[in-house]
């Protein structure tokens, strides 16, 4: 058993608290990853699990057992650090053999753990060098051996990928996959990067300053972002936000009154409703669909584009502000001519005053 | 080669000249007579022969001759007037002037080192080795614990003993001597003992302080989480991580403390007796009130930098790596 | 893998430390170890030999002998302002100011004061107007000063130093001189000379002054201020001054001598022979037969005044042996007492004046009188003694009368470095006479005057 059970912790550096009174339950065999920008507390929450900060409040549960007073190699867990933190002036072989030697593991059955272990990660042709002879990737590599070799109930990984370039950090990303999937382990993983989180990740946990704002798949929290701040963090380009005054309702639908004073007619939308969402990729230009606005000339501006390929984000100046949509790279926005804009109002997400999310009613 | 480099090596050269010059001056002292030492000479001078008009306390007086074991070898008993020539006492005591000669030539012709060793330099130079060595040693594992403590100033009071260490390096040894004396012999009962001299060069090190204190700071802390997290304690870490690491700061910590305790002449004058005198003070010990014996003096500096040279040589490689620290680290 | 290998050897290198240090540590257990200084660092092995025999009359007590220089002076001051000074200590110039460290001697039962040929109980009230104290055991008699010259050398140029009897012989004496030194390539100085604190604020000019008429009286006249400093008519030292001025002029004394090191130049260029004729105490003869045991040395006296006098330093307890007031409750207090009394006794006093030289200020006619034969006592003051034409004032001199009134931590008038080149403008014509000595009376008034 080897879940993790977090409740109610708070931590407080001095005066000040960083972690606000979190529960979180993290499954067994699954990936979760902490995802969140700098400064969220989402390294110090791993830490916490970790055993290397101590718990100002709540308990941590791990296999049902409290870990709070336990030292970090009896809670089970083992930790992957940014910098790999490998022992500069060990070879692999006693980098990996560290953590049993420290168990006070035989000789002989260390040797075979370091060999079984350096053969799953295709590291046997190094272990007789140091560190500073290693790349980044084959760094990392025996950073996760090192996790490894103990059989731990959970690894952590803080920030991993961080350090590595991008095509490295793809294939480093698909090796733990598969590592994840081979051991069956229970991973908690920290990053700011949400693309790691989403091709990674079971479960996301998205924090901000110290509090949970969602926990879900990576498909639930695109799809069904729990407020404006995990909407805009979740999705590249962010998601557009676009204020609205007034909400009526008809018998058609919803009428909303933007910014500008234009009006955007939708499905039925909460009377609440202060501002609507839509990511760029869900925008189309032209009539095509249901909701729609549209532009005369001047009054729309291109402000800069980002080429995909075949396909390109348009940012562009509105009366009721900025948009980012995705286009192909055929479409030609001209200003000196009016443009239209539309999208499927299934695609709308609203959001109240608070920045919560607003269900709309079954349609 | 061109000519900016035959300017360059030329410079170099004597750059080397210049530094090795006061070097050959020393070796040439060494062997200078006193009586010579006033003028400059570029090799070894000649000296007078010795005399048997000589009178046995004034080769006492001006080179240091030992005449307590002049009359042991000569199987002299009882007290001998020391203004007696040498004649004059191969003729009272019957004895061989050429075995006088024998004994004494040597003595005279090579007086500084001989002086020097009979004096008890070796004696002085294993002194100083032990006191040196160990204040390194302990000093620097002191050094390392402490830095490890201190390093990266987590707590408001690790700045403030910080601060208390560096205070320390800007009191003048002179202004404590007293207090420490009175510790040293009236507390610590470490009357006439190298551990006081050790306990001075190593108490509150600012330098290995200063020198462990930042070096240590920038190994990542995670170092010491991963030995935690491996189930290590923390001297596990300290041994297995930290002490590894220390080789260069250690390097800049001893080459920098080396020659000053090496060289340290007030703490051994003041907490030890002139049998266990370390090299400085022995060779401080050697000067008169009135006469002084240049060329023991001269021969005392030259043989105690031979192993400090030594020293250095052999440690080199350790001594650069310090230098280049900055530059590969990674 | 370097750091490590590095770190095996250090500690290495610390284990043999270890071992050596462990073999270093054997010492000898005595029932009693007295520690002693030399009475001067170059005297160690003539005053071992003499502490031998103590040794060999007390099995009980060794006797650590050590010297003090000018080097390790401050840390042996250490040791005493710690409370742990040397159970005895020689060559000893007790002051006002430092008098009470040590033991007042007429408190030990020393058997010989009235041995002593100069008024010891009370020379430290003469000297420095402390009644009752006697911080020190004085055993040298005051010292000659003299010229001192190679013979063979003056015989070869012609000349007869013996043969001086008044100023205006040494004048003649030294014009003859220079001319043979100039015609020399080997020869630099006439009168060999350099600057030392004590000769000259002591000893030269006080010397002179009295062969060229004046008496030890008037410099302690003009030193307790009977006599202004600037009373040039009176000042016994204004003669010498004028002399001094006079053969610096005349190029007999090296230029600029008052900047030459008494040791390192002065004595030096003496003993190596670039010049042939000096002015120095008894040690310069030492040197010189040290170095150059076949010299053939031979020495006068500055003229006599009319009165037939001769200078000669006063006794007083400079030089002494001193015990510790620190030291008086340790165990070894009792032995260091018998062992000062008896480094004190006729039959060692003796001992130590023949082995090193001096004159001793002790009657020792009970031991068979002293034997002298250091070079400047057998080849001039014997002689001239016997002679019995002239007598030697040992009396107190200026600056030892004046300690009474000197304020404490205040500079001798003379006796101070800074004071060289001061004499250095007079006797190079930057200043007058009379600057100089209004200089002198400046500096009197500051230390003396009330």
């Amino acid at each position: 058993m080897s879940e993790v059970l977090i409740e109610g912790v708070s931590k407080r550096f001095g005066r000040t608290e960083v972690i606000h009174g979190i529960d979180l339950r993290i499954k067994e065999g699954e990936l979760t990853v902490l995802l969140g920008p700098s400064g969220c507390g989402k390294s110090t929450l791993l830490r916490m699990i970790a055993g290397l900060e101590d718990i100002s409040e709540g308990v941590i549960r791990i296999g049902g057992e409290e870990v709070n007073d336990l030292e970090p190699v009896e809670r089970g867990c083992a930790m992957v650090f940014q910098n790999y933190a490998l022992y500069p002036h060990q070879t692999v072989r006693r980098n990996m053999a560290f953590p049993l030697k420290m168990a006070r593991l035989p000789r002989a059955e260390i040797a075979r753990r370091v060999a079984a272990t350096a053969k799953l990660l295709q590291l046997e042709e190094l272990l007789d060098r140091l560190p500073r002879d290693l790349s980044g990737g084959q760094r990392q590599r025996v950073a996760m051996g090192r996790a490894m070799i103990r059989e731990p109930k959970i690894f952590l990984f803080d920030e991993p990928l961080s350090n590595l370039d991008a095509e490295l950090r793809v294939r480093m990303r698909l090796e733990i996959s598969r590592l994840q999937r081979e051991l069956l382990a229970t991973m908690v993983f920290v990053t700011h990067d949400q693309v790691e989180a989403m091709t990674l990740a079971h479960r996301i946990v998205i924090m901000r300053a110290g509090l949970i704002e969602q926990v879900g798949t990576p498909l639930e929290v695109y799809r069904r972002p729990a407020n404006r701040f995990v909407a805009g963090f979740i999705g590249s380009p962010a998601m557009n936000f676009i204020d609205v005054r007034e909400v009526r309702a008809d018998a058609t639908g919803s009428q909303l009154t933007l910014g500008d004073g234009s009006t955007l007619v939708a499905g039925a939308l909460p009377a609440e409703t202060a501002s609507v969402g839509i990511r760029p990729e869900h925008i189309r230009i032209g009539l095509a669909e249901r909701a729609s606005l549209s532009f005369a000339a001047g009054q729309h501006r291109s402000i800069g584009a980002e080429h995909l390929g075949d396909r390109s984000y348009r940012y562009l100046s509105l009366p009721f502000g900025e948009l980012t949509m995705l286009a192909p790279e055929e479409q030609v926005i001209d200003e000196t001519e009016p443009l239209a804009i539309s999208f499927d109002p299934a695609r709308l997400h609203c959001f109240a005053h608070d920045g919560r999310r607003l269900e709309r009613a079954a349609a | 080669m061109k000519r900016h480099q035959l300017v360059l090596v030329g410079l170099l050269g004597l750059y080397c000249l210049i530094t090795l010059a006061p070097f050959y001056a020393l070796v040439v002292r060494a062997f200078t007579p006193t009586v010579q030492s006033t003028e400059f000479h570029l090799w070894l001078p000649d000296r007078r022969p010795l005399s048997m008009n000589a009178r046995l306390g004034d080769l006492a007086t001006i080179y240091s001759i030992d005449a307590r074991a002049f009359r042991q070898e000569m199987g002299i008993k009882g007290y001998v007037n020391p203004q007696l020539t040498l004649a004059q006492l191969a003729e009272t005591y019957e004895l061989e002037p050429e075995r006088i000669r024998a004994w004494l030539e040597p003595r005279v012709q090579y007086n500084g080192v001989l002086s020097v060793m009979e004096a008890g330099f070796l004696r002085s130079l294993l002194a100083t080795i032990f006191v040196t060595g160990v204040s390194v040693g302990v000093g620097g594992l002191l050094g390392i614990m402490t830095g490890s403590a201190l390093a990266g100033f987590r707590r408001p009071w690790h700045l403030f003993t910080y601060n208390l260490y560096m205070l320390n390096m800007i009191i003048p040894p002179m202004m404590v001597i007293l207090p420490q004396y009175l510790i040293m012999t009236k507390v610590l009962g470490l009357d006439d003992n190298y551990l006081s001299v050790i306990l001075i060069h190593i108490k509150g090190g600012a330098l290995s302080t200063m020198v462990f204190t930042s070096y240590i700071a920038t190994i990542p802390k995670e170092l010491r989480e991963s030995v935690q997290m491996d189930g290590g304690r923390h001297y596990h870490y300290f041994f297995y991580v930290l002490l590894p690491l220390m080789g260069t700061p250690f390097a800049v910590f001893a080459s920098i403390a080396m020659p000053w305790m090496w060289n340290d002449l007030l703490h051994p004058l003041v907490f030890l007796s002139p049998a266990k005198y370390t090299l400085p003070a022995f060779v401080a010990a050697i000067g008169g009130t009135y006469t002084t014996n240049y060329e023991a003096i001269f021969s005392g500096l030259m043989l105690s930098l031979i192993p400090i040279l030594l020293i250095y040589l052999v440690f080199q490689k350790m001594f650069v790596r310090s230098a280049v620290a900055g530059a590969v680290k990674g | 893998m370097v750091a490590s290998s590095v770190m095996r050897r250090v500690g290495m290198a610390s284990a043999l430390a270890l071992f050596a240090g462990g073999l270093l540590a054997g010492e000898t257990q005595a029932e009693t170890v007295l520690q002693v200084s030399a009475t001067q660092p170059e005297y160690m092995a003539q005053n071992r030999a003499i502490w031998d025999l103590y040794e060999e009359e007390n099995p009980d007590v060794v006797i650590e002998l050590f010297a003090i220089n000018e080097d390790t002076e401050a840390a042996y001051q250490a040791r005493v302002a710690a409370g742990d000074p040397a159970d005895i200590r020689g060559l000893v110039f007790p002051t006002k100011d430092n008098y009470q460290t040590y033991v007042n001697l007429l408190e030990i039962d020393y058997p010989y004061w009235d041995l002593l040929t100069y008024d010891a109980r009370n020379v430290f009230e003469q000297t420095f107007g402390v009644p009752d104290y006697v911080p020190a055991l004085n055993v040298n008699g005051g010292l000659f000063m003299s010229f001192v010259y190679y013979a063979d050398r003056m015989a070869e140029a012609g000349l007869d130093p013996k043969s001086v009897e008044n100023v205006d012989d040494l004048r003649a004496l030294l014009a003859d001189l220079k001319v043979y030194v100039d015609s020399q390539d080997d020869l630099d100085y006439v009168l060999d000379n350099g600057w030392h604190p004590r000769a000259w604020g002591r000893w030269i000019l006080e010397a002179w002054g009295v062969g060229l008429g004046a008496s030890k009286e008037e410099f302690r006249q003009l030193w307790l201020g009977e006599i202004k400093w600037t009373d040039k008519a009176n000042n016994p030292m204004v003669p010498a001054l004028e002399l001094v001025k006079e053969f610096t002029d005349a190029g007999y004394l090296p230029p600029n001598w008052w900047e030459r090191a008494w040791e390192q130049e002065y004595e030096s260029s003496f003993i190596g022979g670039r010049s042939i004729l000096a002015y120095h105490g008894p040690w310069l003869w030492n040197k010189v037969l040290a170095q150059n045991p076949d010299a053939d040395l031979d020495g006068f006296f500055f003229p006599a005044n009319e009165e037939g006098v001769i200078w000669q330093d006063s006794t007083t307890l400079d030089r002494g042996s001193v015990l510790y007031v620190a030291n008086q409750d340790k165990d070894t207090y009792e032995e260091a007492v018998k062992a000062l009394i008896w480094w004190t006794s006729p039959e060692i006093v003796k001992l130590r004046a023949e082995s090193v030289g001096f004159f001793p200020a002790m009657d020792l006619s009970a031991v068979g009188g002293v034997d002298l034969t250091n070079p400047q006592f057998v080849k001039l003051i014997k002689p001239v003694m016997d002679e019995g034409a002239f007598t030697f004032d040992s009396g107190l001199g200026g600056q030892g009368a004046g300690g009474p009134l000197q304020k404490s931590g205040t500079p001798y008038v003379i006796e101070d470095n800074a004071m060289a080149s001061v004499l250095g403008e007079y006797f190079g014509g930057e200043i007058s006479l009379d600057d100089l000595l209004q200089q002198m009376q400046t500096r009197w008034d500051q230390a003396y005057g009330s």
